[in-house]
C-alpha cells in the first residue's frame, strides 16, 4: 500500500467520501470500530426477527393441537429461526466484537484490509436482506437450518399448486444463495482478521501475550477459512440441483442425499465452535477483571481453544448416528466426540480456578459470565451423553437436542455476548449501562433460559421430536411445553429490558460517563479513551507483559499479592505515562520477537488529527459491490434481466475499488 | 436433566421406559451416562458456588494473591476427565456393536418404507442380502404388527425424502434414506401398543407421520399373518358398487387391493379393514361408527385438506355422496 506516492485525484469511479462523522459516514466507513458497531446493531435487529420467530414457535406449541401457525408457516418459522440465529446473529456478533476489540487488544490502529472488512459487513447485510426478501417473494425456506436433501432439493417444499408464479416455491433457493452471500462476508472477514493478527500486533505483543478473546478470534478465523468453502460448494450444488435439475443429492441419477449431510456437518460442526469460542474469549476477559486475578493457566486456556479448533473437524458424523454409517464409523466418531469434552473441561476448570482466591465483584458482566459457566456445563454434559452413540439414536432429532444446543449457544454463547455487551458498552459509547436494570435483565434472562430450555430435556426423552408443528393430547407433553412457552416470554421481556437500558444510557444520555477504564481493566483497550479515537492509539504501545495495561497499574509484592504502582497507577494517568521500567525491558526482552520492530508505522504515516497518523480513507466501493449480490440472486432465481443491475454494481464496485488508493 | 432422569410419564412413547431388549441396551447406557454427568455437574456447581461465596469481594481483600496457574493441577484436570471418558467409552462401543449384531435365526424380517407422510411395512419371507432378493409376502401400513420375544429385523428405506423410523420404547431411531436400506433391530417383551413417530423433518406433515407397533403373542401373531396372507374378500352388496368406483377412479394406480404386486405410492388396502389407524396413524377408522365413516369420507374427498401436504389428490369434485358411501362400504369389507 504505497498509497502516499499516488497523488492523482479523481481516478476512482465515485468521488472519495470525506465525512467521518454523521449518518453518511456509516455507509462509507472502513473504521473497524464503526464496522464492529454496525455488525452488532445489525445482528441485534436480526435477533429481534429471529426471536419473534422463536416466540411464534413457542406460542404454537404452548398447547396440544395449536392453531397459531399453519404447518407451512411453522416450518418456515423454525427454519428461519435457526438460520437467522446462526448466520445472521451469532456469527455477526462474533465478527462485530472481533472487529471492535481485536485491533484494540493487539495495539493496532486498524485492520490489515479495511475495505475488505467493510465488504464483509455489507455482504452480510445484503445477503441477510436477500434471504429475508423471500418472505415477500413466494415464501421462505422451510427445510430446516440444516436443509437436508432431497427434501430441500426436490419440489416437495413448494406450494406446487402455485408453481409457475414468479418466485413461488423458491424459498430454499433464496436460502442457498443468501447463505453463499453472507458466507462470502464471513470468508473475507476471516482472512482480514488472520492477516491483521499475524502482521499488525504492537511491538512486544507476542502471540502468547495476546488476550484470550483475540486468541479465540484467531482460532475461529482459521475455522471459517476452511469451513466456509465447504458449505459454499455444498450450497452451490444445492442451488444447481434445485434450479437446473442436476442430481448431486438425489438418488435419481446416482447422487446421494447423505453427501449433503457430510458436507453440511463437516462445515456445521466447526461452525458450532465458531459460534461458542468468541463467547469463551469474552468470558476469559471478564472473569480475571472482576476477580482481580490473572486468568488461571493462560496457556492451557489458549491451547485448549486451539485443540477444540482442531478436534472440531473430526466429530461431524455424530450428527448422523441414525443414518446407518455402520458400527466402525459410529465408534470412531463416538470416541472423538467424547474426547472433545476434555479441552472443553479444561477451560471450565481453569475459569473456576481463576475465581478461586480472587476478590469477585458481581458486576453485571460478571453475573452473565458466571451464568455462562454454569449453563455451558449443563449443555456440555448433555453433549457428552450424545456421544453414547447407541443412546443418541433415542436423543437425536428430539427436544433433548434442542435443549442441549440452546444451553450451549443461548445459555453459553448468547449469555457471553450479552455480558460482553455490558462490559464493552462503556468503551464503545462512553457511557455506562444502568447496573440495577442490568441485574434485572440478568435475572430475567437466567430464569427465562432455564424455564424455556430446561423442560425440553424431559420432553425430548419422553419422545417429543423436533420440527413438529403440532402434537396431540394424551402424551403428557403439554405441561412442560407450557412452561417452556412461559419461559420464552420471560426471555423476550429480558431483551426488552436490555434494549431499554441501551436507550436509557445513550439514547436519553442518562448513562454515567464511563471514563477510560471503568472496570479496572487488564488489556490495552482500557488504556485509551472511551470511545476510542479513530486512530485508536496516539502512540503505538510498547507491550511488556500479558495483560499489559494491568501491569502498568499494578505489580506484585514478594508474596504474590497485588500492589498498586505508585506512579502511573491512577486511571487518568495510566494512558499516557509509561511505567518506569519500560525502557530497560524494551532493551532486554523484545529484540525481534514481535512482528514489528518498533517503528514500522509507515503505513499510517502522513496526516491526521495532529498526531501524524495516516488512516485509510472511507470508500463507497465495498457497499456498491455488495449491492450487486441481491440482484444476482433474484436474477438467478427468476429472470436473467435482473442479473444486469447485479453485474453493473459488482463491476462498478470492483473497478472503482481497483482505481482508488486505500488511503491518500 | 435431573428430572429427566426419573421420568414417570408412561405415555407409550417414552425413551426412558424401554419395553424390549434393544431399547434396554440403549437405556443402560443412558443410566450410566446420566448419573456420571449429573455427578460431574453437581461437583462443578459446588466448586463454582463455593468460589462465589468464599471469594466474593469484601473490604480489605481487593488485592488478592496473583496466582497465574499450576501446571500439575492443570495436567491433572486434563487427564482425569480423559481417563473417565476412556472408561465410559467401553460400554458405549460394546453397545454399538451389539446393536449391529445379526438377529436371531427366528427373526421376523420387515422392510419399512417411509412415504410422505406414513410408513409402509413389507413383510419378507427371508433376510435381504447381496445374494438374496426376498419375496414380499404382504404389505401393510401405519401399524407395525410384531410378535413378542422375537427379534424384529427392520430394513429401513424411503421412496421420497429422508424419514426416521422410531418407536422409542422398542429401539432407537433409524433414518430412512432414499437409495439405501439399513437394518435396525427391535424387540418387545410384552404384548402391547407402542407409539412412535417420524424422527426426521420430511415436509409439511412431519408432525402427522406417526407410527404404532402392536406386539402380539406368538399365536395371535400367527393368526394375524394368516389373515394378511389370505386373498382379498370378494365384496357383496354396496361394497360391490364401491369396488366399481375404486376401479373407475383409478385408485388402484396408487393402492394395491389384491395382495402385494409391487411397491406403490399409497398404502396397500388388501386387508385395510384389519387396521385401526390411517393417514400416518393420526385418524382412527372406527369401523362401523358414523364418526369413523364421516372422517374417512372427508379424507377420501380431500386428503390435503385433512392433513397438510398429504400426497393423495383431492377427489371432492369427482365423487358424489353415494359414491363415497359405496367406497367406504368397500373398504370396510376388506377385512
Amino acid at each position: 500500500m504505497a498509497a502516499s506516492s499516488i497523488q492523482a485525484p479523481s481516478r476512482a469511479l465515485l468521488r472519495r467520501p470525506k465525512a467521518t462523522t454523521g449518518a453518511l459516514s456509516w455507509f462509507t466507513t472502513v473504521d473497524h470500530k464503526k464496522l464492529g458497531i454496525l455488525y452488532i446493531v445489525t445482528a441485534a435487529v436480526f435477533m429481534g426477527i429471529g426471536g419473534l420467530e422463536a416466540i411464534l414457535i413457542r406460542l404454537q406449541l404452548a398447547t396440544p393441537d395449536g392453531t397459531i401457525l399453519t404447518a407451512s408457516q411453522y416450518n418456515q418459522a423454525f427454519t428461519m429461526h435457526g438460520t437467522t440465529m446462526v448466520f445472521l446473529v451469532v456469527m455477526p456478533l462474533a465478527a462485530g466484537f472481533g472487529n471492535y476489540l481485536m485491533p484494540l487488544q493487539i495495539g493496532a490502529r486498524d485492520v490489515a484490509f479495511p475495505r475488505i472488512n467493510a465488504l464483509g459487513y455489507w455482504a452480510f447485510l445484503t445477503g441477510g436482506l436477500f434471504l429475508y426478501s423471500s418472505i415477500f417473494l413466494g415464501g421462505m425456506a422451510s427445510g430446516g437450518w440444516f436443509g437436508y436433501a432431497p427434501l430441500s432439493t426436490g419440489d416437495n417444499l413448494a406450494a406446487s399448486a402455485l408453481a409457475g408464479t414468479p418466485f413461488v416455491g423458491s424459498g430454499q433457493t433464496f436460502w442457498a444463495l443468501g447463505l453463499i452471500f453472507t458466507g462470502l462476508g464471513s470468508l473475507v472477514g476471516a482472512i482480514n482478521f488472520i492477516v491483521t493478527i499475524v502482521n499488525m500486533r504492537a511491538p512486544g505483543m507476542r502471540l502468547m501475550r495476546m488476550p484470550v478473546f483475540t486468541w479465540m478470534i484467531t482460532v475461529i478465523s482459521f475455522l471459517l477459512l476452511f469451513a466456509m468453502p465447504v458449505i459454499t460448494v455444498a450450497l452451490i450444488e444445492m442451488f444447481v440441483d434445485r434450479q437446473y435439475g442436476t442430481s448431486f443429492f438425489t438418488t435419481a441419477n446416482g447422487g446421494d442425499p447423505l453427501l449433503w449431510q457430510h458436507l453440511f456437518w463437516i462445515f456445521g460442526h466447526p461452525e458450532v465452535y465458531i459460534l461458542i469460542l468468541p463467547g469463551m474469549g469474552i468470558v476469559s476477559e471478564i472473569l480475571p477483571t472482576a476477580a482481580r486475578k490473572p486468568l488461571f493457566g493462560y496457556s492451557f486456556v489458549v491451547f485448549s481453544g486451539v485443540a477444540i479448533g482442531f478436534m472440531g473437524w473430526g466429530v461431524w458424523a455424530h450428527h448422523m448416528f441414525a443414518t446407518g454409517l455402520g458400527p466402525v464409523a459410529v465408534t470412531a466418531f463416538s470416541l472423538s466426540t467424547m474426547f472433545i469434552a476434555v479441552p472443553t473441561g479444561v477451560k471450565i476448570f481453569n475459569w473456576i480456578a481463576t475465581l478461586w482466591g480472587g476478590a469477585i465483584k458481581f458486576t453485571v458482566p460478571m453475573m452473565f459470565s458466571i451464568a455462562f459457566i454454569g449453563l455451558f456445563v449443563v449443555g456440555g454434559l448433555s453433549g457428552v451423553t450424545h456421544a453414547f452413540a447407541a443412546h443418541d439414536r433415542q436423543q437425536t432429532d428430539t427436544y433433548y437436542i434442542v435443549a442441549h444446543f440452546h444451553y450451549v449457544l443461548f445459555g453459553g454463547g448468547m449469555m457471553a455476548f450479552i455480558g460482553g455487551a455490558y462490559f464493552y458498552f462503556p468503551k464503545m459509547f462512553g457511557r455506562m449501562l444502568n447496573e440495577r436494570v442490568g441485574k434485572l435483565n440478568f435475572w430475567l434472562m437466567f430464569i427465562g433460559t432455564n424455564l424455556t430450555f430446561g423442560p425440553m430435556h424431559i420432553l425430548g426423552l419422553e419422545g417429543q421430536p423436533r420440527r413438529t408443528y403440532t402434537y396431540p393430547e394424551g402424551l403428557n407433553w403439554e405441561h412442560w411445553n407450557l412452561v417452556a412457552t412461559i419461559g420464552s416470554l420471560i426471555l423476550a421481556l429480558s431483551f426488552v429490558v436490555f434494549l431499554g437500558n441501551w436507550i436509557w444510557s445513550i439514547g436519553m444520555k442518562k448513562g454515567e460517563i464511563a471514563g477510560d477504564d471503568p472496570w479496572d481493566g487488564r488489556t490495552l483497550e482500557w488504556s485509551i479513551s472511551s470511545p476510542p479515537p479513530e486512530y485508536n492509539f496516539a502512540v503505538v504501545p510498547q507491550v511488556e507483559n500479558r495483560d499489559d495495561f494491568w501491569h502498568r497499574k499494578y505489580t506484585e509484592d514478594e508474596n504474590g499479592f497485588l500492589v498498586r504502582r505508585i506512579s502511573g497507577g491512577a486511571d487518568d494517568g495510566a494512558t499516557k505515562s509509561a511505567p518506569t521500567t519500560t525502557l530497560e525491558k524494551r532493551d532486554l526482552g523484545d529484540a525481534g520477537d514481535g512482528p514489528h520492530d518498533g517503528d514500522d508505522q509507515g503505513d499510517h504515516g502522513g496526516h491526521g488529527d495532529g498526531h501524524g497518523i495516516h488512516l485509510p480513507n472511507p470508500s463507497y466501493h465495498p457497499l456498491v459491490l455488495a449491492l450487486g449480490l441481491p440482484f444476482i440472486g433474484w436474477g438467478l432465481i427468476n429472470h436473467w434481466g435482473l442479473l444486469i443491475p447485479g453485474a453493473i454494481f459488482v463491476f462498478w464496485g470492483v473497478v472503482g475499488w481497483m482505481l482508488e488508493p486505500a488511503s491518500e | 436433566m435431573l428430572v429427566a432422569g426419573c421420568s414417570s410419564n408412561d405415555n407409550g412413547q417414552n425413551a426412558l421406559k424401554p419395553k424390549g431388549k434393544y431399547a434396554e441396551k440403549a437405556d443402560n447406557l443412558w443410566e450410566i451416562s446420566f448419573w456420571i454427568a449429573a455427578a460431574v455437574g453437581v461437583l462443578v456447581f459446588l466448586m463454582l458456588i463455593v468460589a462465589m461465596i468464599k471469594f466474593r469481594h469484601r473490604p480489605g481483600n481487593e488485592n488478592p494473591k496473583q496466582v497465574h496457574g499450576n501446571t500439575a493441577m492443570e495436567i491433572g484436570w486434563t487427564i482425569a476427565p480423559a481417563i473417565l471418558l476412556a472408561i465410559l467409552s467401553v460400554p458405549s462401543v460394546k453397545t454399538i456393536f451389539e446393536l449391529a449384531d445379526d438377529p436371531a435365526s427366528n427373526a421376523v424380517h420387515v422392510r419399512v418404507v417411509g412415504h410422505q407422510y406414513w410408513w409402509e411395512y413389507q413383510y419378507l419371507d427371508s433376510e435381504p442380502t447381496d445374494d438374496n432378493v426376498p419375496t414380499v409376502l404382504f404389505a401393510t401400513a401405519n401399524e407395525l404388527v410384531i410378535p413378542t420375544e422375537r427379534d424384529i429385523a427392520l430394513y429401513v428405506t424411503s421412496i421420497d425424502v429422508i424419514h426416521s423410523f422410531w418407536i422409542p420404547s422398542l429401539a432407537g431411531k433409524q433414518d430412512a434414506v432414499p437409495g439405501r436400506e439399513v437394518r435396525m433391530l427391535m424387540a418387545a417383551d410384552e404384548p402391547g401398543r407402542y407409539l412412535g413417530q417420524c424422527g426426521e423433518l420430511c415436509g409439511l406433515s412431519h408432525a402427522n407421520m406417526r407410527a404404532v407397533a402392536l406386539a402380539y403373542d406368538e399365536a395371535e401373531y400367527q393368526a394375524w399373518v394368516e389373515g394378511q396372507m389370505a386373498p382379498p374378500v370378494v365384496p357383496t352388496g354396496l361394497a360391490t358398487e364401491g369396488q366399481a368406483v375404486f376401479t373407475e377412479l383409478g385408485c388402484a394406480g396408487c393402492h394395491g387391493a389384491d395382495g402385494f404386486d409391487g411397491e406403490r405410492f399409497g398404502p396397500n388396502l388388501t386387508h385395510v379393514a384389519s387396521r385401526d389407524l390411517y393417514a400416518g396413524a393420526i385418524f382412527d377408522f372406527a369401523w362401523g361408527t358414523p364418526e369413523g365413516a364421516a372422517q374417512l369420507k372427508a379424507w377420501i374427498a380431500n386428503a390435503p385438506g385433512e392433513k397438510p401436504g398429504a400426497t393423495m389428490k383431492e377427489y371432492s369434485g369427482a365423487l358424489t355422496a353415494s359414491q363415497l358411501d359405496a367406497l367406504v362400504a368397500y373398504l370396510e369389507s376388506l377385512t
